[in-house]
């Protein structure tokens, strides 16, 4: 058992005022964005293969396209043809993975180098924390989104010509920021338990499935398709064919807000619960 | 400034400290002293807010530590040469904690300041992972004083450090007399510029 063996200094207890100034919140969120802006590890060359990957991603379903045709009947969501309908889903796919893959990855790699225990040391408020955290995912995975589609609109033969684009921005960006929830949710997980690029690939893979993003969610079997229709990746992806398609879109824009309103917040508090069970743990620094 | 009451933290059965007691007055400086093993590191730690304590209770400026209001007052360096951003500056290391914890006009001054108090001017540009351990240990040494906290917890400063650098993290310590300092230590010299000791017993 340790003791102290030597006694120490008398007891004196002074509290100096907390109230000098301080960074505000905001400031907080830019200076952390700032740190990934300035670390150029992170969007230079991994940037470039990384859009390599999804364009070459969306020629394969290109041909796949012209190879298979859907039966006849099947409801492909406004698009007008397959390849429009599994362009979108490629698209907002890796918006998702960005959001979700690179956050928790961030989060593994600050556990190991120990600056996330660092920035747990420092006087930052965890809302602050997670946004500034998730603020480079979420401007990477709208600049991917944004790339695909004027690759796919201008090379690859997406339909535009009804493109609503102010409903195309809307849905982007609302939608990034409601799936910002689920990466942080994961990353919280991530901070708590571990193996949390298990568990975002997991995520991934699963969310795919069930938004529609290579078949028509009509297609699943059972109650899924109702019951799919609250997760925000279908949401959004209903809503980017539609503004694809020159349809209605504001519906759809407006359940992807009140996702993000309530989703924000409830993957703060579990990553501000999760910095709670890993600083009882001794596991903010993971090895 | 820091109160500690019967404080202890355990890792599932094996006690690392126990009833440990502490008050560090305004402008003090406590050499925490013992064995590889014996805690000390565990013990910043939990006075960061980074591992709970298992029992007991500690305060930073009659605020439990961990809080925003300790946290504010805490400046931190465990493991000085760990827990950079290795693909950034010295001064951009600096920098983001000064940005999280001054207002913005007061954040190039301060950077400055440690910068020169520490003499870090040479390599400041330079990305961190390209830098040796005592470069580092100085860069962590800067960014853990940057903010004028008025608790400074230091593990191990010097290890990395060769003479001249230790003269000038205590020279910085020295000009900041209300600052109070916890330093986590093997050396005799650190030992002698600390006017109380506490030595923790590693566990058998």
């Amino acid at each position: 058992m340790t003791t102290p063996t030597t006694p120490t200094a008398s007891a004196a207890t002074t509290s100096r005022p907390v109230g000098r100034p301080a960074a505000s919140p905001v400031a907080m969120i830019l200076a952390l964005v700032r740190r990934d802006l300035g670390d150029p590890r992170q969007f230079r060359l991994p940037l470039l293969l990384d859009l390599t990957f999804g364009v070459v991603n969306l020629v394969v379903f290109l041909f796949i396209s012209r190879v298979l045709t859907p039966s006849s009947g099947t409801d492909l969501a406004h698009s007008p043809s397959y390849f429009d309908f599994v362009a979108v889903g490629i698209t907002f796919l890796l918006v998702l993975q960005a959001a979700t893959t690179q956050l928790t990855g961030r989060v593994i790699r600050e556990q190991r180098s120990g600056t996330l225990e660092l920035l747990a040391a420092q006087p930052v408020p965890v809302t602050a924390l997670t946004i500034g955290t998730a603020g480079y995912p979420f401007l990477f995975a709208l600049l991917r989104s944004c790339v695909y589609l004027t690759i796919l609109g201008t090379v690859l033969g997406l339909h535009t010509g009804r493109a609503d684009w102010w409903g195309v921005a809307v849905l982007l960006i609302a939608g990034t920021a409601s799936v910002l929830g689920i990466g942080i949710t994961l990353a919280a997980f991530t901070v708590a338990v571990g193996h949390g690029d298990a568990a975002a690939r997991l995520a991934v893979v699963g969310l795919t499935f069930v938004s529609g993003t290579y078949f028509p969610v009509s297609e699943l079997p059972g109650p899924l398709p109702e019951l799919t229709a609250v997760l925000p990746s279908r949401i959004a992806l209903d809503g980017l064919r539609a503004a694809l398609a020159g349809g209605d879109w504001a519906w759809s824009a407006g359940a992807l807000l009140g996702a993000t309103a309530l989703l924000l917040p409830l993957s703060s508090w579990a990553f501000a619960g999760a910095l709670r069970v890993a600083a009882g743990r001794g596991a903010l620094k993971r090895d | 400034m820091l109160t500690i009451r019967r404080a202890q933290r355990r890792f599932g059965r094996r006690v690392i400290f126990t009833d440990l007691d502490l008050d560090v007055p305004v402008g003090a400086r406590v050499f925490l002293g013992g064995n590889n093993g014996s805690g000390k590191t565990t013990l910043l730690r939990c006075l960061s807010g980074t591992l709970t304590l298992s029992a007991g209770q500690a305060t930073v400026g009659g605020h439990p530590v961990g809080s925003l209001p300790a946290r504010r007052l805490t400046g931190v360096c465990l493991t000085p040469e760990q827990g950079l951003y290795e693909q950034l500056s010295a001064r951009e290391n600096v920098t983001l904690v000064a940005r999280l914890r001054l207002p913005r006009r007061a954040v190039r001054a301060a950077v400055a300041r440690v910068e020169a108090e520490l003499d870090l001017a040479g390599y400041a540009t330079v990305p961190v992972q390209r830098c040796s351990a005592g470069m580092r240990a100085r860069v962590s040494i800067a960014r853990a004083l940057v903010a004028e906290p008025t608790l400074l917890l230091l593990d191990e400063p010097g290890r990395s450090l060769d003479e001249t650098s230790r003269l000038l993290l205590w020279q910085a310590l020295d000009r900041r007399p209300e600052l109070s300092c916890v330093i986590a230590s093997h050396l005799a010299d650190d030992r002698d510029r600390c006017q109380s000791a506490l030595t923790l017993t590693a566990t058998r």
